[in-house]
């Protein structure tokens, strides 16, 4: 597969990504970053600072004493989410907008991706090489970007690939998407990780998050990690649109994560209880999260 | 119509004319319906996950949220409105329980749910008369009271009955 000319040209507008995500994203892709780096890159951005001190200070978290500066806010928040939520802030023009080619709502690519990264971080805790734990959150956060690129392409065919998907005449919405476009989300969404600079990790789960098993060695863990967490978030009823559940699992996830049937009810528990809370912070007073 | 939303864990009794329960986004959780064909009123349970082992804390908290504590709490609700299996005239449906085909029968949680929720039903001497489960669907429901009638809906499909 190749990108078709017309899509290649919606990736080269894309605004970059600002120098406050990007700093976040190359920190967060050190296995072995430190936490303070993260308050440094945020505390010198006053629109994220203010943005997360909004969300710490809601009544989701109940606090009596307003939290006044973002080292303070990271025991609540916790140092992924600050990441993660900073992320979402800064490329809210791709997340936020209503993707009619999915037929979904504004918002919903944000929240999908939110609540599958937190679901691949639940995950990676079970993954036999630990060392991915930090990146899948920020792999989940990325992994849909394509889609808000190829949404408009696919508008009005929605409803072809659910048929096409229903009746197997395509094993699944992806398969919707090459026939179509000639391209996918995947594919798009590693163009536009690129066309950012994001990490060889990142771009990588981008890029092979429905069909792990062809990642590079070194990141097919990450990969599985967030090809799980997105099963995860649609199993909770938080997909895209009209793609939601319309993917295949890959049952060879199991030579990278050891989970048990009852673990994965745990993780979906646990996933649910974090991503109903950051929501509603996230919502809680403003009319939008962004 | 008023709509009373019912978020996951949520269960909701109503008998008043001109209200609707819904259960929006189910994914693998199950939408319990009970409608008492004696006096109209209608409940609904929105359950997420099939065994409150996972946490007793939720249990307690939000009983509707697990298929072993749900449908003790919703017949229990249905109650305080004059309904009573021991009368008869209980009809059960059940929507959603959107399942994921994974051979390792891990990640087949919408299957485990729908299973979970009927043996708790027949311990009860209920079993559903109409179901809308499994598949890839992401369904979103509505029940309206009184008529008890079912309506579904999905990204991408057009709305259907049960
Ligand atoms: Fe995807």
């Amino acid at each position: 597969m190749t990108i078709p000319n017309e899509i290649s040209g919606s990736i080269n507008n894309i605004r970059p990504m600002s120098q406050s995500a990007n700093r976040l994203m190359n920190i967060v892709a050190d296995p072995e970053y430190d936490c303070q780096d993260i308050i440094d890159v945020v505390a010198m951005d006053a629109v994220l600072t203010a943005k997360l001190l909004r969300m710490v200070n809601s009544v989701a978290f109940g606090l009596r004493v307003p939290i006044d500066t973002v080292a303070r806010a990271v025991p609540y928040l916790g140092e992924r989410m600050i990441v993660g939520v900073s992320l979402g802030l800064c490329a809210s023009h791709l997340y936020n907008k209503p993707l009619t080619g999915y037929e979904s709502e504004e918002g919903a690519l944000w929240t999908h991706c939110l609540r599958a990264a937190i679901a691949a971080r639940e995950i990676a805790r079970y993954a036999n090489d630990k060392t991915i734990l930090d990146v899948t959150y920020t792999g989940g956060v990325m992994h849909d970007i394509g889609k808000s690129v190829i949404s408009i392409y696919l508008e009005g065919s929605p409803r072809k690939i659910v048929q096409g998907a229903d009746s197997g005449k395509f094993t699944d919405y992806i398969e919707g998407e090459r026939q179509i476009l000639g391209t996918d989300h995947c594919e798009v969404g590693a163009a536009v990780a690129a066309h950012w600079r994001l990490p060889a990790s990142l771009t990588a789960v981008v890029r092979h998050h429905h069909e792990p098993g062809n990642s590079p060695q070194e990141h097919r863990a990450l990969a599985y990690a967030v090809h799980l967490g997105e099963f995860v978030a649609m199993m909770g009823g938080t997909g895209t649109g009209a793609d939601t559940l319309m993917y295949r699992i890959d049952e060879n996830y199991k030579d990278y994560i050891s989970i048990s049937a009852k673990e994965l009810e745990l993780v979906v528990f646990n996933t649910g209880q974090e991503y109903e809370k950051i929501v509603s912070a996230m919502f809680d007073g403003q009319e939008t999260a962004f | 119509m008023k709509t009373i939303l019912l978020g996951v864990g949520d269960l909701g009794v109503t008998n008043k004319p001109g209200e609707e329960l819904q259960a929006q986004s189910l994914g693998a959780g199950v939408a319990v319906i009970v409608a008492d064909s004696r006096t109209g009123c209608i409940g609904m349970d929105h359950i997420a996950l099939p065994d409150s082992t996972v946490s007793l804390r939720r249990a307690e908290e939000k009983p509707g949220y697990f298929a072993d504590t749900g449908i003790a709490a919703l017949l229990e609700a249905m109650k305080v409105f004059g309904s009573n299996i021991s009368e008869g005239g209980m009809i059960v449906k059940l929507v959603g329980g959107a399942n994921v085909m994974d051979p390792n029968s891990t990640f087949n949680i919408g299957r485990r749910n729908v299973q979970a929720v009927k043996e708790v039903l027949w311990k009860y001497g209920l079993g559903p008369v109409a179901e809308d489960v499994g598949g890839r669907v992401n369904r979103t429901v509505t029940v309206e009271s009184i008529t008890g009638k079912i309506r579904i809906s999905a990204p991408g499909r057009e709305a259907w009955e049960l």
